[in-house]
């Protein structure tokens, strides 16, 4: 069923092209970026990793719809091991009082600053902390009651994990996977006011299957020990919320979701952060941070960035999670420079002290001290 | 000969009459409200160059497309960056005081805090706050203005004013702004900081009437305490068009990237 899916997908998707090729030429409709970074990590690598990716974009639209498709080929250059990716590929439709999406794409829901709680929708790329996430195929569709208020709704037919083996005592173990039926679809509906008196909410329901597995547990004499043989993925709902405004020139937010899954403990996550612009140009934000995962882990974090405009072309920024329980930090300074219109040159350091993130069970790889180079251009 | 002198003595003096009435007449605040009205457009949809320069004198440039309008009292403004590739996308949307901002990497149109008034206008040498008084907030509602006198800036005759403002949330501590008498439009702006140093000098050039509306073709911005210069040049311009209202909401800021 997921092939076939998927074929549909992508035959709307380049049905939709010849709609936008008869009136623009080829030439109008392709975009690029192109990539070449290299990261240095610490604990015993002396030769920095070399890689570099290409991404090839079609896109086209209007206010009236919107095709895009993106092939991302990336890989690593030291051993000549490339992949080629279907990044993005979408066509939107925009009517009256309602948008339909159709294809693979990313839907970011939420309020708050590199972690959203209620924005569940996509698979991050990694399970590390503030990653990106995985276009995944699905419909999206958004009825506009009026010009503040929205009902957005999505469908993500298959489920589409972060990880599918998981790592224990360094051996490999494959997680049962969630058969790829209907009544196993992810779907979600949220409920958006934008502007109500200087206020921007939202309330959001989502039901689907964790992206994370959870490793069962056996009842040994030596207490409680992860079970190999049943890693699988739960059935959980969410009901998540989120608020935006801004006093006094200081911009706030919050965000929370809760997590409810069929079986075990529920668990939950909330954000509360602050924004403000200084005159002098230097922007300056601030989260507080409480996050519970599925392993009931359970962490408090203060999260933090300063961002300015270094010679009006260029900008600099210093970001930073502190883990008052743990003492663990990291801080992650970042500079753009702007070499032409189209070409930037970013140069960023992670430095790492202690535990960031607390764990009981931990499944994810340990975070490192890296120095990132990258030269980007776009055309 | 005596009725003759006495002919000229009358005229002398009518004409200075009323050469001192024609000036006197004309208060600050009213030459402040020509000025707001000159700027103001019901509808307006403008493409524009935004050329950036750094204090070493790079130069960096952007196109936008702008839609703005005025309803109820209510002022609007979609901007959207159309070049180049890596910044193109990127969407502003200003709707009396709520703004909000979408990027297309992150996927999401963020509320933006009201001290970003303060801040820079996608990266030019203009603020927020600069864009919505040269739009159709105008100057009047925010400062007290007092009328200096008649100047000549670049051949022009124009009416020099000083602005105060009349809030506490205004961040200059006086603007000085002198205004076009041929077409009520500003030649030159001086913003003094709240330390009351000049900030940025305005100047604009280029000036003609389209659909029956002064307009300026071209704003040059130096700010004077960084050392950086940003100009802005229009492509196209159009008032008569009819901009739908839907236009003017966040929806709008992520359609037809």
């Amino acid at each position: 069923m997921k092939k076939m899916l998927l074929s549909i997908l992508i035959s709307l998707v380049i049905m939709a092209v010849p709609a936008f090729a008869r009136n623009t030429a080829a030439s109008d409709l392709l975009k690029g970026e192109f990539s070449l970074y290299s990261t240095f990590q610490g604990e015993g690598r002396s030769i920095p990793d070399l890689n570099t990716r290409f991404d090839l974009i079609f896109a086209e639209g209007d206010w009236d719809n919107e095709f895009f498709v993106e092939l991302n080929y990336a890989g690593n250059l030291q051993h000549n091991d490339f992949n080629l990716d279907l990044g993005e590929a979408y066509y939107k439709y925009y009517g009256d009082n309602y948008d339909l999406g159709i294809g693979q794409q990313v839907i970011s829901w939420g309020t708050a600053v590199e972690f959203n709680p209620t924005d569940n929708i996509n698979p991050v790329e990694s399970p590390e902390l503030f990653t990106g996430k995985r276009p995944i195929p699905m419909f999206y569709g958004t009825y506009y009651l009026n010009n503040n208020y929205s009902i957005s709704g999505v469908f993500v037919p298959f489920h589409q994990p972060v990880m599918t083996t998981v790592n224990i005592q360094e051996n490999e173990f494959a997680a049962k996977k969630v058969a790829g039926d209907w009544q196993n679809s992810k779907y979600a509906l949220k409920f958006s006011a934008k502007g109500i008196k200087g206020v921007d909410y939202s309330l959001s329901y989502l039901h689907g299957f964790e992206d994370l597995p959870t490793i069962g547990r056996l009842e040994t004499p030596l207490g409680p020990q992860p079970d190999p043989t049943n890693i699988y993925f739960r059935k959980y709902d969410i009901i998540g919320a989120d608020i935006a405004s801004s006093y006094q020139g200081v911009g706030f937010w919050g965000e929370a979701a809760y997590f409810h899954p069929e079986e075990g403990e529920g668990y939950y996550s909330a954000v509360l952060g602050a924004d403000y612009k200084f005159a002098g140009g230097y922007y300056l934000e601030g989260q507080i941070i409480y996050k519970k995962d599925q392993m009931l882990n359970e962490n408090i974090l203060l999260q933090g960035a300063v961002e300015k405009d270094l010679l009006t072309i260029h900008t600099f920024r210093t970001g930073m999670v502190y883990n008052p329980e743990t003492k663990g930090i990291v801080l992650k300074p970042e500079i753009n420079l702007s070499l032409t219109d189209e070409a930037c040159l970013k140069v960023d350091y992670q430095f790492i002290d202690g535990e960031p993130l607390k764990t009981n069970m931990n499944i994810l790889p340990p975070m490192k001290d890296s120095l990132g180079v990258e030269l980007w251009y776009a055309f | 000969m005596k009725r003759l002198a006495g002919l000229v003595l009358i005229m002398v003096i009518l004409l200075f009459t009323t050469n001192l009435s024609a000036v006197g007449a004309i208060s600050g605040n009213e030459i402040l409200t020509e000025l707001d009205n000159t700027m103001k457009a019901e509808s307006k949809y403008m493409q524009q160059e935004m050329l950036l320069y750094s204090t070493s004198g790079s130069e960096r440039s952007r196109t936008l497309e702008a839609w703005n309008k005025a309803k109820d009292g209510t002022d609007q403004m979609l901007a959207r960056f159309t070049g180049p590739a890596n910044i193109a996308g990127t969407s502003f949307l200003m709707v009396d005081d709520d703004m909000w901002l979408y990027m297309p990497a992150l996927g999401k149109v963020k509320r933006i805090a009201g001290s970003a008034k303060q801040g820079s206008f996608m990266g030019s040498d203009l603020t927020y706050e600069d864009m919505q008084a040269l739009g159709n907030t105008g100057f009047k509602n925010n400062y007290r203005a007092e009328f200096i006198g008649e100047e000549e800036i670049d051949n022009k005759s124009s009416y020099h004013l000083e602005l105060v403002p009349a809030s506490a949330e205004i961040s200059y501590k006086k603007i000085e702004i002198w205004v076009d008498c041929s077409n009520w439009l500003p030649l030159k702006i001086d913003y003094y900081n709240s330390s009351g140093e000049l900030e940025k000098v305005l100047t604009t050039s280029g000036h003609k009437e389209i659909d029956g509306q002064w307009t300026a073709g071209r704003m040059e911005i130096e700010n004077k305490s960084k050392g950086t210069k940003t100009v802005l040049v229009i492509k196209e311009l159009n008032f008569a068009e009819e901009i739908p209202e839907q236009i003017f909401t966040t929806r709008y800021l992520e359609r037809g990237q």
